[in-house]
Protein backbone atom coordinates (compact mmCIF):
# COMPACT_ATOMS: atom_id res chain seq x y z
CA UNK A 1 0.00 0.00 0.00
CA UNK A 2 2.81 2.64 1.12
CA UNK A 3 5.11 1.57 -2.23
CA UNK A 4 2.21 2.05 -4.54
CA UNK A 5 1.26 4.97 -3.06
CA UNK A 6 4.91 6.31 -3.06
CA UNK A 7 4.80 5.25 -6.94
CA UNK A 8 1.70 7.43 -7.50
CA UNK A 9 3.10 10.14 -6.17
CA UNK A 10 6.14 9.98 -7.67
CA UNK A 11 4.11 10.11 -11.12
CA UNK A 12 2.15 12.87 -9.81
CA UNK A 13 5.12 14.95 -9.30
CA UNK A 14 6.96 14.45 -12.71
CA UNK A 15 3.64 15.32 -14.37
CA UNK A 16 3.79 18.51 -12.57
CA UNK A 17 7.24 19.17 -12.88
CA UNK A 18 6.22 18.86 -17.09
CA UNK A 19 3.72 21.18 -16.72
CA UNK A 20 5.66 24.18 -14.62
CA UNK A 21 3.84 26.71 -16.51
CA UNK A 22 0.33 25.72 -14.20
CA UNK A 23 2.17 26.16 -11.27
CA UNK A 24 3.82 29.63 -12.61
CA UNK A 25 0.50 30.97 -13.73
CA UNK A 26 -0.58 30.15 -10.66
CA UNK A 27 1.57 32.04 -8.44
CA UNK A 28 1.67 34.95 -11.04
CA UNK A 29 -2.52 35.33 -10.60
CA UNK A 30 -2.10 35.07 -7.26
CA UNK A 31 0.53 37.89 -7.11
CA UNK A 32 -1.56 40.27 -9.70
CA UNK A 33 -4.67 40.12 -7.51
CA UNK A 34 -2.33 40.87 -4.67
CA UNK A 35 -1.14 43.90 -6.51
CA UNK A 36 -4.83 44.76 -6.97
CA UNK A 37 -5.14 45.57 -3.40
CA UNK A 38 -2.94 48.52 -2.66
CA UNK A 39 -4.65 50.23 -6.01
CA UNK A 40 -7.89 49.78 -5.04
CA UNK A 41 -7.90 50.15 -1.45
CA UNK A 42 -5.25 53.24 -1.47
CA UNK A 43 -1.91 52.67 -0.52
CA UNK A 44 -2.32 53.67 3.40
CA UNK A 45 -0.45 51.03 5.23
CA UNK A 46 -2.73 50.93 8.38
CA UNK A 47 -5.63 49.87 6.05
CA UNK A 48 -3.36 47.36 4.21
CA UNK A 49 -2.23 45.70 7.39
CA UNK A 50 -5.88 46.05 8.92
CA UNK A 51 -7.16 43.86 6.25
CA UNK A 52 -4.54 42.47 4.95
CA UNK A 53 -4.62 38.43 6.33
CA UNK A 54 -8.10 38.50 4.58
CA UNK A 55 -6.71 39.76 1.17
CA UNK A 56 -4.07 36.90 1.53
CA UNK A 57 -6.28 34.29 2.08
CA UNK A 58 -9.07 35.36 -0.32
CA UNK A 59 -6.20 35.85 -3.11
CA UNK A 60 -4.52 32.04 -2.26
CA UNK A 61 -8.12 30.86 -2.42
CA UNK A 62 -8.64 32.52 -5.70
CA UNK A 63 -5.65 31.46 -7.39
CA UNK A 64 -5.72 27.55 -6.34
CA UNK A 65 -9.64 27.27 -7.07
CA UNK A 66 -9.51 27.17 -10.60
CA UNK A 67 -7.08 24.57 -10.70
CA UNK A 68 -8.62 21.73 -8.76
CA UNK A 69 -11.11 20.68 -11.78
CA UNK A 70 -8.03 19.55 -13.17
CA UNK A 71 -7.14 17.13 -10.19
CA UNK A 72 -8.57 13.87 -11.60
CA UNK A 73 -9.95 15.40 -15.39
CA UNK A 74 -6.67 14.57 -17.06
CA UNK A 75 -5.98 11.08 -15.94
CA UNK A 76 -9.85 10.27 -16.72
CA UNK A 77 -9.48 11.74 -20.23
CA UNK A 78 -6.27 9.47 -20.95
CA UNK A 79 -7.78 6.47 -18.97
CA UNK A 80 -5.28 6.38 -16.44
CA UNK A 81 -7.85 5.93 -13.79
CA UNK A 82 -9.42 2.66 -15.35
CA UNK A 83 -5.96 1.12 -15.19
CA UNK A 84 -5.40 2.06 -11.61
CA UNK A 85 -8.86 0.28 -10.75
CA UNK A 86 -7.52 -2.99 -12.35
CA UNK A 87 -4.99 -2.38 -9.08
CA UNK A 88 -5.00 -4.30 -5.93
CA UNK A 89 -4.85 -1.31 -4.32
CA UNK A 90 -8.08 0.51 -3.79
CA UNK A 91 -8.77 3.79 -6.02
CA UNK A 92 -8.70 5.93 -2.66
CA UNK A 93 -4.29 5.16 -2.52
CA UNK A 94 -4.22 6.87 -5.71
CA UNK A 95 -6.56 9.83 -4.64
CA UNK A 96 -4.56 10.63 -1.70
CA UNK A 97 -1.39 10.61 -3.54
CA UNK A 98 -2.44 13.16 -6.07
CA UNK A 99 -4.03 15.03 -3.82
CA UNK A 100 -1.15 15.37 -1.46
CA UNK A 101 1.60 15.97 -4.32
CA UNK A 102 -1.29 18.66 -5.94
CA UNK A 103 -1.42 20.51 -2.22
CA UNK A 104 2.77 20.50 -2.41
CA UNK A 105 3.17 22.00 -5.74
CA UNK A 106 0.36 24.56 -5.04
CA UNK A 107 1.36 25.41 -1.91
CA UNK A 108 4.97 25.39 -1.01
CA UNK A 109 5.41 27.75 -4.25
CA UNK A 110 2.57 30.32 -2.92
CA UNK A 111 4.63 30.21 0.61
CA UNK A 112 8.02 30.75 -0.97
CA UNK A 113 6.61 34.09 -2.48
CA UNK A 114 4.52 34.97 0.70
CA UNK A 115 7.04 36.81 2.52
CA UNK A 116 7.36 39.28 -0.85
CA UNK A 117 3.38 39.84 -0.79
CA UNK A 118 3.39 40.42 3.27
CA UNK A 119 6.10 43.11 2.40
CA UNK A 120 3.77 44.69 -0.24
CA UNK A 121 0.64 45.04 1.93
CA UNK A 122 2.98 46.03 4.90
CA UNK A 123 2.30 43.11 7.21
CA UNK A 124 4.55 42.43 9.60
CA UNK A 125 7.20 39.56 8.99
CA UNK A 126 7.74 38.51 12.77
CA UNK A 127 4.02 36.47 12.04
CA UNK A 128 4.79 35.16 9.11
CA UNK A 129 5.86 31.87 10.07
CA UNK A 130 2.07 31.94 12.01
CA UNK A 131 0.40 32.73 9.05
CA UNK A 132 2.31 30.14 6.46
CA UNK A 133 1.24 27.42 9.46
CA UNK A 134 -2.46 28.75 8.98
CA UNK A 135 -2.49 29.19 5.20
CA UNK A 136 -1.23 25.43 4.73
CA UNK A 137 -3.49 23.80 7.22
CA UNK A 138 -6.09 25.74 4.97
CA UNK A 139 -5.18 24.59 1.78
CA UNK A 140 -4.59 21.51 2.76
CA UNK A 141 -8.21 21.17 4.22
CA UNK A 142 -8.98 22.98 0.55
CA UNK A 143 -7.41 20.88 -1.61
CA UNK A 144 -9.07 17.40 -0.12
CA UNK A 145 -12.24 19.58 -1.13
CA UNK A 146 -11.34 20.14 -4.36
CA UNK A 147 -10.32 16.66 -4.61
CA UNK A 148 -14.09 15.82 -3.83
CA UNK A 149 -15.33 18.23 -6.24
CA UNK A 150 -13.25 17.66 -9.12
CA UNK A 151 -14.02 13.52 -8.67
CA UNK A 152 -17.67 14.43 -8.67
CA UNK A 153 -17.77 16.38 -11.61
CA UNK A 154 -15.92 14.30 -13.83
CA UNK A 155 -17.17 13.83 -17.47
CA UNK A 156 -19.29 16.67 -16.71
CA UNK A 157 -19.68 19.66 -19.05
CA UNK A 158 -18.05 23.16 -17.60
CA UNK A 159 -16.53 20.98 -14.80
CA UNK A 160 -13.96 23.80 -14.16
CA UNK A 161 -16.31 26.36 -12.65
CA UNK A 162 -18.46 23.55 -11.61
CA UNK A 163 -15.87 22.28 -9.15
CA UNK A 164 -15.52 26.38 -8.16
CA UNK A 165 -19.17 26.36 -7.15
CA UNK A 166 -18.64 23.44 -5.17
CA UNK A 167 -15.39 24.30 -3.56
CA UNK A 168 -16.16 27.52 -2.53
CA UNK A 169 -19.34 27.17 -0.17
CA UNK A 170 -17.65 23.87 1.36
CA UNK A 171 -14.62 26.00 2.21
CA UNK A 172 -16.67 28.82 4.24
CA UNK A 173 -15.07 27.17 7.89
CA UNK A 174 -11.72 27.03 7.05
CA UNK A 175 -11.92 30.64 5.33
CA UNK A 176 -13.27 31.34 8.51
CA UNK A 177 -11.08 30.02 11.09
CA UNK A 178 -8.28 30.43 8.83
CA UNK A 179 -9.15 34.72 9.02
CA UNK A 180 -9.66 34.29 12.40
CA UNK A 181 -6.09 32.89 12.98
CA UNK A 182 -4.82 35.84 11.63
CA UNK A 183 -6.74 38.29 12.94
CA UNK A 184 -5.52 36.87 16.59
CA UNK A 185 -2.31 37.08 15.39
CA UNK A 186 -2.42 40.73 14.97
CA UNK A 187 -3.99 41.14 17.90
CA UNK A 188 -1.32 39.64 19.62
CA UNK A 189 -4.26 36.82 21.31
CA UNK A 190 -3.62 33.26 21.73
CA UNK A 191 -4.05 31.44 18.09
CA UNK A 192 -4.21 28.04 19.10
CA UNK A 193 -7.77 26.96 19.40
CA UNK A 194 -8.14 28.40 15.85
CA UNK A 195 -4.73 25.73 14.52
CA UNK A 196 -5.80 23.09 16.49
CA UNK A 197 -9.97 23.43 15.23
CA UNK A 198 -7.81 23.88 11.20
CA UNK A 199 -6.25 20.76 12.52
CA UNK A 200 -9.03 19.41 13.83
CA UNK A 201 -11.39 20.28 10.16
CA UNK A 202 -8.18 18.54 8.22
CA UNK A 203 -8.09 15.11 9.56
CA UNK A 204 -11.79 15.18 9.49
CA UNK A 205 -11.79 15.88 5.84
CA UNK A 206 -8.90 13.30 5.49
CA UNK A 207 -11.21 10.57 6.73
CA UNK A 208 -13.88 11.61 4.40
CA UNK A 209 -12.73 12.51 1.57
CA UNK A 210 -10.78 9.72 0.68
CA UNK A 211 -14.09 7.28 0.70
CA UNK A 212 -15.36 10.04 -1.48
CA UNK A 213 -13.28 10.34 -3.87
CA UNK A 214 -12.54 6.93 -4.45
CA UNK A 215 -16.31 6.00 -4.95
CA UNK A 216 -17.15 9.41 -6.89
CA UNK A 217 -13.86 7.64 -9.34
CA UNK A 218 -15.43 4.57 -9.41
CA UNK A 219 -18.61 6.26 -10.39
CA UNK A 220 -17.12 8.17 -13.39
CA UNK A 221 -14.98 4.85 -14.61
CA UNK A 222 -18.80 3.81 -15.23
CA UNK A 223 -19.79 6.94 -16.65
CA UNK A 224 -16.66 7.38 -19.54
CA UNK B 1 -10.32 -19.54 -6.24
CA UNK B 2 -7.26 -20.49 -6.61
CA UNK B 3 -5.42 -19.93 -9.27
CA UNK B 4 -5.36 -23.05 -10.96
CA UNK B 5 -8.83 -22.92 -10.57
CA UNK B 6 -8.73 -20.07 -12.47
CA UNK B 7 -6.52 -21.32 -15.12
CA UNK B 8 -9.43 -23.42 -16.31
CA UNK B 9 -12.42 -21.46 -15.31
CA UNK B 10 -15.24 -20.53 -17.79
CA UNK B 11 -16.04 -16.54 -17.99
CA UNK B 12 -20.08 -17.00 -19.13
CA UNK B 13 -22.20 -13.97 -19.78
CA UNK B 14 -26.13 -14.96 -19.75
CA UNK B 15 -27.85 -13.14 -21.03
CA UNK B 16 -26.74 -9.95 -20.83
CA UNK B 17 -28.47 -6.62 -21.77
CA UNK B 18 -26.71 -2.99 -22.13
CA UNK B 19 -28.83 0.08 -22.03
CA UNK B 20 -26.48 3.46 -22.06
CA UNK B 21 -28.67 6.84 -21.78
CA UNK B 22 -32.08 5.10 -22.54
CA UNK B 23 -30.76 3.47 -25.93
CA UNK B 24 -30.46 0.03 -26.28
CA UNK B 25 -27.05 -1.33 -26.98
CA UNK B 26 -27.53 -4.81 -27.27
CA UNK B 27 -29.67 -7.32 -25.56
CA UNK B 28 -29.89 -11.32 -24.42
CA UNK B 29 -26.30 -11.73 -25.18
CA UNK B 30 -24.53 -14.43 -24.65
CA UNK B 31 -21.10 -15.41 -24.49
CA UNK B 32 -19.05 -18.69 -23.06
CA UNK B 33 -15.06 -18.49 -22.86
CA UNK B 34 -12.89 -20.51 -21.69
CA UNK B 35 -8.91 -21.55 -21.75
CA UNK B 36 -7.10 -21.25 -24.87
CA UNK B 37 -9.97 -19.78 -26.52
CA UNK B 38 -10.62 -16.86 -28.99
CA UNK B 39 -13.60 -14.97 -29.47
CA UNK B 40 -14.13 -12.09 -32.26
CA UNK B 41 -16.67 -9.52 -31.84
CA UNK B 42 -17.74 -8.58 -35.41
CA UNK B 43 -20.35 -5.19 -36.11
CA UNK B 44 -20.71 -1.67 -37.51
CA UNK B 45 -19.45 1.28 -35.62
CA UNK B 46 -21.76 1.90 -32.69
CA UNK B 47 -23.24 -1.83 -32.56
CA UNK B 48 -21.60 -1.86 -29.20
CA UNK B 49 -18.42 -3.60 -29.29
CA UNK B 50 -16.63 -1.85 -27.10
CA UNK B 51 -19.05 -1.58 -24.26
CA UNK B 52 -19.10 -5.14 -24.15
CA UNK B 53 -15.32 -5.14 -23.92
CA UNK B 54 -15.67 -2.73 -21.22
CA UNK B 55 -18.37 -4.39 -19.32
CA UNK B 56 -15.88 -7.21 -19.26
CA UNK B 57 -13.47 -5.58 -17.67
CA UNK B 58 -15.50 -3.85 -15.16
CA UNK B 59 -15.94 -0.48 -16.20
CA UNK B 60 -19.44 -0.51 -17.38
CA UNK B 61 -22.42 -2.32 -14.97
CA UNK B 62 -24.43 -4.24 -16.75
CA UNK B 63 -28.35 -3.09 -17.19
CA UNK B 64 -29.47 -6.79 -16.81
CA UNK B 65 -27.81 -10.19 -16.88
CA UNK B 66 -25.20 -11.99 -15.31
CA UNK B 67 -21.91 -12.57 -15.59
CA UNK B 68 -19.74 -15.86 -14.03
CA UNK B 69 -16.56 -17.76 -13.62
CA UNK B 70 -17.33 -21.56 -13.49
CA UNK B 71 -20.68 -20.52 -11.81
CA UNK B 72 -19.35 -18.04 -9.39
CA UNK B 73 -20.74 -14.27 -9.39
CA UNK B 74 -17.85 -12.89 -11.68
CA UNK B 75 -17.09 -9.17 -10.66
CA UNK B 76 -14.08 -8.09 -13.02
CA UNK B 77 -12.28 -5.37 -10.71
CA UNK B 78 -12.22 -7.37 -7.72
CA UNK B 79 -11.78 -10.92 -9.50
CA UNK B 80 -8.22 -12.56 -9.21
CA UNK B 81 -8.22 -13.17 -12.99
CA UNK B 82 -5.90 -10.63 -13.99
CA UNK B 83 -7.62 -9.11 -16.46
CA UNK B 84 -5.89 -6.70 -19.73
CA UNK B 85 -8.23 -4.21 -21.55
CA UNK B 86 -6.15 -2.52 -24.24
CA UNK B 87 -8.19 0.10 -26.09
CA UNK B 88 -8.98 3.79 -26.13
CA UNK B 89 -7.99 5.56 -23.81
CA UNK B 90 -4.53 4.06 -23.38
CA UNK B 91 -3.93 5.17 -19.49
CA UNK B 92 -0.74 6.94 -20.81
CA UNK B 93 -0.16 10.48 -19.71
CA UNK B 94 1.20 12.48 -22.32
CA UNK B 95 4.12 14.56 -20.86
CA UNK B 96 5.88 11.21 -19.16
CA UNK B 97 8.29 9.27 -21.32
CA UNK B 98 7.11 5.62 -23.09
CA UNK B 99 9.02 3.76 -20.24
CA UNK B 100 7.80 5.72 -17.20
CA UNK B 101 4.19 5.05 -18.65
CA UNK B 102 4.47 1.37 -19.05
CA UNK B 103 6.87 0.87 -15.83
CA UNK B 104 4.13 2.50 -14.02
CA UNK B 105 1.52 -0.13 -15.12
CA UNK B 106 4.06 -3.21 -15.09
CA UNK B 107 4.00 -1.59 -11.16
CA UNK B 108 0.95 -1.59 -10.56
CA UNK B 109 0.09 -5.13 -11.44
CA UNK B 110 3.08 -6.33 -9.70
CA UNK B 111 5.34 -7.90 -13.03
CA UNK B 112 8.17 -7.05 -14.40
CA UNK B 113 9.35 -5.24 -17.64
CA UNK B 114 9.64 -8.12 -21.18
CA UNK B 115 12.31 -9.71 -22.51
CA UNK B 116 11.61 -9.63 -25.58
CA UNK B 117 10.54 -6.16 -27.58
CA UNK B 118 7.85 -7.49 -29.93
CA UNK B 119 6.86 -4.30 -30.66
CA UNK B 120 9.80 -2.40 -31.16
CA UNK B 121 9.08 0.05 -28.45
CA UNK B 122 12.81 0.33 -27.15
CA UNK B 123 13.23 3.11 -30.24
CA UNK B 124 11.41 5.33 -28.57
CA UNK B 125 11.52 4.68 -25.03
CA UNK B 126 12.75 7.86 -23.90
CA UNK B 127 10.30 9.81 -25.71
CA UNK B 128 7.12 11.68 -24.41
CA UNK B 129 4.07 9.60 -25.05
CA UNK B 130 2.69 13.33 -26.92
CA UNK B 131 5.43 13.02 -29.71
CA UNK B 132 4.45 9.83 -30.49
CA UNK B 133 2.35 8.40 -33.70
CA UNK B 134 -1.17 6.94 -32.82
CA UNK B 135 0.72 3.38 -34.13
CA UNK B 136 3.60 3.81 -31.63
CA UNK B 137 1.12 4.35 -29.00
CA UNK B 138 -0.78 1.64 -29.91
CA UNK B 139 2.68 -0.78 -29.90
CA UNK B 140 3.32 0.77 -26.25
CA UNK B 141 -0.20 -0.47 -25.36
CA UNK B 142 0.55 -3.75 -26.72
CA UNK B 143 3.61 -4.26 -25.20
CA UNK B 144 1.62 -4.26 -21.91
CA UNK B 145 1.16 -7.80 -23.06
CA UNK B 146 4.55 -8.80 -22.92
CA UNK B 147 4.88 -7.71 -19.15
CA UNK B 148 6.19 -10.74 -17.55
CA UNK B 149 3.87 -12.28 -14.70
CA UNK B 150 3.78 -15.38 -12.85
CA UNK B 151 -0.25 -15.51 -14.01
CA UNK B 152 -0.10 -14.71 -17.12
CA UNK B 153 -1.48 -18.10 -18.25
CA UNK B 154 -5.07 -17.18 -17.22
CA UNK B 155 -5.01 -13.72 -18.16
CA UNK B 156 -8.02 -12.46 -20.13
CA UNK B 157 -7.35 -10.07 -23.27
CA UNK B 158 -9.48 -7.66 -24.48
CA UNK B 159 -8.49 -6.21 -27.04
CA UNK B 160 -10.36 -3.14 -29.02
CA UNK B 161 -9.37 -2.32 -32.02
CA UNK B 162 -5.81 -3.74 -31.80
CA UNK B 163 -4.54 -3.84 -35.35
CA UNK B 164 -6.55 -0.64 -37.05
CA UNK B 165 -3.16 1.33 -36.36
CA UNK B 166 -0.69 -1.02 -36.89
CA UNK B 167 1.86 -1.69 -39.97
CA UNK B 168 1.86 -5.20 -41.47
CA UNK B 169 5.08 -6.53 -39.65
CA UNK B 170 3.32 -5.78 -36.50
CA UNK B 171 -0.20 -6.64 -36.97
CA UNK B 172 1.90 -10.34 -37.87
CA UNK B 173 3.89 -9.47 -34.46
CA UNK B 174 0.09 -9.47 -33.02
CA UNK B 175 -1.42 -12.59 -34.79
CA UNK B 176 1.67 -14.18 -32.90
CA UNK B 177 1.32 -12.87 -29.62
CA UNK B 178 -2.39 -13.76 -29.91
CA UNK B 179 -1.48 -17.65 -30.57
CA UNK B 180 1.11 -18.32 -28.62
CA UNK B 181 -1.38 -17.25 -25.63
CA UNK B 182 -3.89 -19.07 -26.57
CA UNK B 183 -1.63 -22.37 -27.31
CA UNK B 184 -0.66 -21.46 -23.72
CA UNK B 185 -3.96 -21.82 -22.64
CA UNK B 186 -5.10 -17.48 -22.61
CA UNK B 187 -8.41 -16.37 -23.68
CA UNK B 188 -8.62 -13.50 -25.72
CA UNK B 189 -11.94 -11.26 -26.89
CA UNK B 190 -11.00 -8.83 -29.48
CA UNK B 191 -13.18 -6.24 -31.07
CA UNK B 192 -11.80 -5.83 -34.92
CA UNK B 193 -12.68 -4.64 -38.26
CA UNK B 194 -9.69 -5.67 -39.61
CA UNK B 195 -9.09 -9.62 -40.02
CA UNK B 196 -7.44 -11.11 -37.32
CA UNK B 197 -6.64 -14.59 -35.84
CA UNK B 198 -8.43 -16.21 -38.80
CA UNK B 199 -6.44 -19.18 -38.60
CA UNK B 200 -7.28 -20.18 -34.90
CA UNK B 201 -10.94 -20.92 -35.95
CA UNK B 202 -12.50 -18.20 -33.08
CA UNK B 203 -16.12 -17.97 -32.38
CA UNK B 204 -17.87 -14.72 -33.59
CA UNK B 205 -19.78 -12.67 -32.06
CA UNK B 206 -21.99 -10.56 -34.32
CA UNK B 207 -23.28 -7.19 -33.08
CA UNK B 208 -25.83 -5.47 -34.83
CA UNK B 209 -26.29 -1.62 -34.89
CA UNK B 210 -29.41 -0.48 -33.49
CA UNK B 211 -31.17 2.50 -35.19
Amino acid sequence: MILIFCQYFIREFEISISQVTDILSQIGFFILVMMLFPLTIGPDPNKLSEYGIALVWIAAFVSVVPAYDRLFTDDYLHGFIEKAAHNEQPLGCYAAAKCLCFFLVTTIPLLIILPVICTMIGLNLSIFFELAISLLLGLFGMTLLGGIASGLVLGARRAAILAAVLVLPLSLPIIIFGCMTGIALIETTPIKPYISIMIAMDLSLIVLAIPIMQLSLKNAIENN
Amino acid sequence: MSSSKLAHATLSLTNVTLFRANKLIFKNLNLNISSGEVCILNGPNGAGKTSLLRIIAGYLPISNGMMSLNGHIFEPLKSHLPIWYIGHPFGFHPNLSAVKNLSQIAFMRKLSMFDEDRFNVIDFFQQPIRTLSTGQIQRLALSQLLLKSNRQKEALWLLDEPNSTLDSLHCLALETLIEEHIEFGGRVIVAAHQPLCRHLSPQTIQLEAKP
